[in-house]
């Protein structure tokens, strides 16, 4: 019999890090370890921009505690993730390099979509029955202590991500802004209240079935404060008198208060204090008779989608998501996405015909692919120097589970399907790494092609091969219904860029195919 | 007891007794036993020394305590509404009387029964010339080289002498002014010699007595005008900085260099001192004629715990027992088939020492973390650690150094662990790990298995012979988490999680029991049925106390066995009617914490480290355990019948504070006696 695997994953949150260790044991995952230790690093990001020394010295003398602890596992891996706190500050890039120099544990940075994709997949994996995520449209609250992720999921798939500056500490930190004005707590409700009518209105309007928040304080204060039988396994029903019960047990008092009274860490009671203020808004923007609490840890849904599915899965469930949130983002920017399809298909041919030739991995597909949903999302701003726009637009955007570097990659491509090449002179491209660099030269020769062969955005081009990709010679075959005259000229002009980083002439044979 | 036991009422009609009086009555339990014509005669000798070392760690924990507390706020009442002067004054006049009825018997048990069966402990005045000529050798040889007197004068201060250590202070003749000399007695040399035996009799004599007759060895060429024995007990409270200490071995290391400066907080002494002698040594020592004792006989009797051990007399000492052993190949596989419990003394501590030796050179074994708080100082335990730590696992051992008066014993021991290779942590500054946790982590083929003892005593092979304790064995999932949690919480890995089976203190363990004694008290109103029993050492805590008086003002009965301290009073008419509270003190010391709650038919049984104390529940890393296997359930629950139904070594508390004996019907049950036999027959 094979040893069972166990993972040791870390989180270095808002406020706290966390370490858990686990096993999966045929259908069940078994939790072996799950210490939490209290940490506002958060409180230097939201601040200051940046994490302190002595943030980071705490934080290291945790990991270590948590290393000694998986020693005693003999774990197959340890891994930590980071978060908002980590993501935002400006000096993360050093941040990661002393963990990793004084550790050994290379932190990767979740984005704020890596976040509620392992939750949802925590959902469906464990909640099927309670919650058929994969047959209702969810809305999913992340509560952090910086941001509260909102992700709108259609039948599973996020429609859309937003982040709304709606975390524990930033309320917190807010609210201390205030002082002790009588109508402090009046105007943070105001504040709570107009988030959420900007949340709202940014919604595809397609009814939200169910709304699940995710919130460890949450989870730890309301048994403490409303009791304990309002769990039924990892879930909890709350009501809208509920959440004005738990209002009143917060209102006017200090977290040291509550933290004594419900015995919990004045850090959960303060977070408990501020979420139950945003649950109040929240049933009234949306008009609910209920919530659902989620009592799982980040690290819980990791886990259990490490070890339930590991391998490609992950991977391909990610690239389905990205393209259900690109469809939804050229909806809501009225973008031609027939075109948009046509050009991912064409991109898609392209790739596959010359992955090996350009030396691309697997994980550029996906850049390419995006990048042909989204190059022409800049035209909802104006036509002229539309590439520009859609530049600014992808990233500003909240792509879901994209990390920065995968966005401003993404962008790079979007900006160079047509006009210049990518070049020192535009800095977007010079924020790139080497690597990064030749990434966006021969993607964006790709994506270029694919857009110039359907230029008359009249999908006319309906099959794509690559008949022939040799040192000194790349051959495409397309199969048309009418003849492609205007996709033949900006093939030619579009061309260029191929031919100048491969050194190889590339020649196009159209076929008619009624 | 006092001639009256205080009791303070408070303003909705509660009672409480006063903890250190009520504790003063336990030891009068002890001396009862030492009075016991029942027991046999080496026995009682026993009890006589078990009461003389209980006395010396109230006056150095509690009456210390006591004087602190006059000295900084006399104004302040405890609790239960008792203030430390009239505490002090009661305990001193309990304490006088206890003291000459120790006195009464030792002379009963020594100066008669004992030389009826031919064992003489004789002054030195008493010796024949041949005892006399062996008693010298054994002074030059033994005592004179090791001893120093030392003068106290101006160029020299008075020494520092330890607590209890016993010595003599001497008045010598000097030319124009008499001269003070302290000899104290080298603590490493056994109090009680054995002088060649003659005709079967066993004779002996005390170092002290030795020393006494030749005291003028020490200090040729000067007349001794007087000489008595005396000795100090001192403050034993260890002043730890709760906020400022980060290295708390350090810490308590030089803390306990302290304690032989510590303030002394009594002084006895032979009655025969001179008022010259006695006011000089009192200003020196800076103590007060009311903290002075002056004694009729020999100082500091707990030297007879070591005089059945020197005398072969079997008749004179209870039967010897084989503790209950459990047959098994593997302990593991054991411990897989299904929980356990192991009570001690009655079954053996073999078990635990297995797990552990068995987990050190396991090969599949990754890991072993476990809480020592007193141990022995050749504990097979610690070397199966040592070993195992040899053998690569991981081993974490929460240390707690401030184990009283075991604190230096500790320390040795956690460095030798530290030094080889074993991850020792001293835990909290501001809570004492009281909880008793042992945790192997195991590599098995369907993953790793976690396999957990938890006790209510301490991982002591040495007391696991005398102290009733019950442990539990088991592999189940959810308690392990929780003992994971709690050695992350003890070492400062982790904050307090949810608990799942387990509940701990100083955060969660009195709300727990206060809402299980609230569910009884439901039960009560709506099915008439609420009943608790328990046994613990102690009931002092003053919310706990008032809780258990509302559930018996709803009718809730109580069966309370509560071997030590109780501040509850039972059988008052309209507060605790349904209440009764027994003692049980006899060949073991009982120690097993054991909580049961009716819950309507459906008992809620649990084992702990903690009584019902305030420090237990506020001030210690405690853990109560529940027992959910049916069968052990049943077993639990019939031992606290069982222990219900003794008649020999049980007292009822009444409500005017005193014990007394159970009426006796039917056949007589010592509860002790017939667990031996019931374990002993009981196939396992």
């Amino acid at each position: 019999m094979s040893a069972p695997l166990r993972l040791a994953l870390i989180d270095i949150g808002s406020s706290s890090i966390r370490l858990i260790i686990g096993e999966r044991r045929g259908d069940e995952i078994k939790i072996l370890e799950h210490p939490r230790n209290a940490l506002p690093i958060g409180l230097d990001t939201f601040r200051k921009g940046e994490l302190s020394q002595e943030i980071t010295n705490q934080t290291l003398i945790r990991l270590r505690r948590y290393q000694e602890i998986a020693r005693g596992y003999d774990v197959t891996a340890v891994r930590a993730f980071a978060t908002t706190a980590v993501r935002e500050a400006a000096n993360r890039e050093m941040f990661i390099d002393t963990v990793e120099r004084k550790t050994g544990l290379r932190i990767e940075l979740l984005p704020p979509g890596d976040v509620v994709y392992y939750m949802s997949c925590f959902i469906n994996l464990r909640l099927g029955p309670e919650l058929p995520i994969r047959s209702r449209n969810i809305l999913v609250a992340e509560f952090g202590a910086g941001t509260a992720e909102f992700s709108l999921l259609r039948q599973g798939r996020i429609v859309r991500s937003t982040g709304l500056p709606l975390g524990s500490q930033r309320l917190t930190r807010f609210l201390g802004q205030l002082g002790g004005a009588p109508t402090a707590a009046a105007a943070l409700r105001d504040y709570i209240s107009s988030e959420m009518r900007q949340l709202k209105l940014s919604l595809p309007k397609i009814g939200v079935d169910e709304i699940v928040l995710i919130s460890e304080p949450l989870a730890y204060g309301l048994p403490a404060m409303l009791g304990p039988a309002r769990f039924s396994g990892n879930l909890c029903s709350l009501t809208r008198s509920d959440a004005r019960a738990l209002a009143r047990c917060c209102a006017g008092r200090s977290a040291d208060d509550l933290a004594h009274e419900y015995r919990m860490s004045p850090d959960m009671a303060e977070a408990t204090a501020m979420l139950s203020l945003v649950l109040e808004q929240l049933f009234s923007a949306f008009e609910r008779d209920r919530v659902f609490v989620l009592e799982a840890s980040l690290l819980e849904a990791i886990l259990t989608q490490l070890l339930m599915e590991p391998g490609q899965s992950g991977e391909q469930d990610r690239r389905r998501q990205l393209v259900s949130l690109a469809d939804s983002i050229l909806r809501k920017y009225n973008a031609d996405r027939v075109h948009a399809q046509q050009v991912v298909r064409l991109s898609r041919a392209l790739f596959q015909g010359l992955q090996a030739y350009l030396g691309l991995s697997d994980q550029a597909r996906d850049y390419l692919e995006l990048a042909g949903y989204l190059h022409d999302i800049g035209k909802f701003i104006s036509n002229s120097g539309h590439h520009r726009h859609s530049e600014y637009i992808i990233t500003s955007l909240n792509l879901f589970r994209l990390s920065e570097r995968e966005q401003k990659l993404i962008a790079c491509l979007a900006r160079h399907h047509r006009g210049a090449a990518p070049s020192e002179d535009y800095a977007l491209y010079r924020s790139l790494t080497d690597k990064d660099r030749i990434l966006v030269q021969k993607l964006s020769a790709l994506l270029r092609m694919a857009d110039a062969l359907d230029r008359s955005h009249d999908r006319k081009v309906r099959e794509l091969q690559v008949v022939k990709a040799e040192d000194a010679e790349v051959e495409l075959q397309v199969s048309c219904r009418d003849e492609p005259v205007l996709e033949r000229v900006a093939f030619d002009e579009r061309k260029h860029l191929f031919e100048s980083i491969t050194g190889s002439s590339i020649r196009l044979q159209v076929t008619r195919n009624a | 007891m006092p001639e009256a036991m205080p009791v303070k009422k408070s303003d909705d009609g509660a009672r409480y007794f006063d903890r250190d009086l009520n504790w003063l009555a336990f030891n009068e339990r002890v001396i009862e036993e030492a009075e016991d014509q029942a027991n046999p005669l080496l026995e009682r000798v026993k009890f006589i020394a078990i009461f003389a070392s209980n006395l010396d760690e109230f006056y150095m924990k509690r009456i210390a305590a006591l004087r602190r507390v006059m000295d900084e706020s006399p104004n302040k009442s405890d609790s239960f509404g008792f203030f430390p002067g009239e505490v002090c004054e009661a305990t001193e006049e309990y304490i006088a009387r206890l003291r000459g009825r120790l006195y009464g018997i030792y002379d009963s048990v020594v100066g008669h029964e004992l030389k009826g069966q031919r064992v003489f402990l004789k002054r030195h005045a008493e010796l024949d010339d041949r005892e006399r000529a062996r008693v010298r050798e054994f002074f030059e040889t033994a005592l004179y080289p090791v001893m120093t007197p030392m003068a106290v004068d101006q160029g020299h201060p008075f020494p520092i002498l330890p607590s209890k250590t016993l010595s003599f202070a001497v008045m010598l003749k000097g030319d124009k002014k008499h001269h003070l000399a302290i000899l104290p007695i080298p603590q490493v040399i056994p109090r009680l010699f054995r002088l060649p035996e003659s005709d079967g009799a066993a004779v002996f004599i005390l170092t002290d007595e030795v020393i006494r007759g030749h005291l003028d060895a020490f200090f040729k060429g000067h007349e001794i005008l007087d000489s008595a024995v005396f000795r100090v007990m001192r403050d034993s409270e260890l002043d730890l900085d709760a906020e400022a200490v980060d290295d708390l071995l350090y810490a308590v290391e030089k803390e306990v260099r302290k304690r032989p400066r510590a303030r002394a907080v009594s002084l006895e002494i032979e009655h025969r001192v001179s008022d010259t002698l006695l006011d000089r040594l009192r200003k020196l020592i800076d103590i007060g004629d009311g903290a002075t004792k002056k004694i009729r006989g020999y100082l500091d009797l707990s030297f007879l715990f070591a005089l059945p051990g020197q005398v072969s007399r079997p008749a004179l000492q209870y039967p010897g027992f084989v503790p209950a052993g459990m047959t098994y190949d593997d302990t593991f596989r054991r411990i897989r088939k299904g929980d356990f419990l192991v009570h001690l003394p009655f079954q053996s501590f073999q078990p635990v020492l297995d797990l552990i030796q068995s987990a050190a050179e396991d090969k599949q074994v990754l890991a072993i973390k476990m809480t020592l708080y007193r141990t022995t100082e050749t504990s097979g335990i610690v070397r199966a650690l040592l070993r195992a730590a040899e053998n690569g696992k991981q081993v974490t051992v929460l240390v707690e150094l401030r184990a009283r008066f075991d604190e230096e014993r500790n320390i040795s021991w956690a460095r030798e662990l530290e030094q080889a290779g074993c991850h020792v942590i001293y835990g909290i500054p501001s809570l004492k790990i009281h909880s008793k946790l042992a945790m192997v982590i195991r590599r098995e083929d369907e993953g790793i298995r976690r396999y957990v003892h938890l006790g209510t005593g301490n991982y002591n092979e040495a007391t696991a012979r005398l102290y009733t304790d019950i442990g539990f064995f088991t592999v189940n999932e959810e308690i392990a988490r929780d003992v994971s949690d709690t050695f992350n919480v003890i070492s400062g890995y982790s904050q307090p999680p949810h608990w799942r089976k387990v509940v701990s203190a100083p955060h969660d363990l009195k709300p727990f029991f206060m809402h299980l004694i609230d569910q009884e008290i439901e039960n009560q109103r709506q099915h008439g049925n609420g009943l608790i029993s328990a046994k613990c050492n102690a009931l002092q805590d003053r919310e706990m106390v008032d809780k258990l008086y509302q559930a018996a003002r709803a009718g809730v009965r109580m069966k309370l066995l509560i071997r030590g301290l109780c501040c509850m009073v039972p059988g008052v008419k309209g507060l605790s009617e349904t209440v009764e509270i027994r003692s049980i003190v006899g060949r073991f010391l009982e120690h097993s914490r054991i909580y049961l709650f009716h819950n309507n038919g459906n008992p809620r049984i649990f084992l702990s480290s903690a009584d019902w104390m305030k420090r237990n529940l506020d001030r210690r890393i405690e853990l109560l355990f529940p027992i959910e296997n049916e069968a052990l359930k049943k077993d639990l629950s019939w031992l606290l019948d069982t222990y219900w139904q003794d008649n020999v070594k049980a007292r009822v508390l009444l409500p005017d504070g005193s014990y007394a004996r159970l009426k006796r019907r039917g056949e007589a049950l010592n509860v002790q006696e017939c667990l031996i036999k019931y374990y002993a027959a009981r196939k396992r």
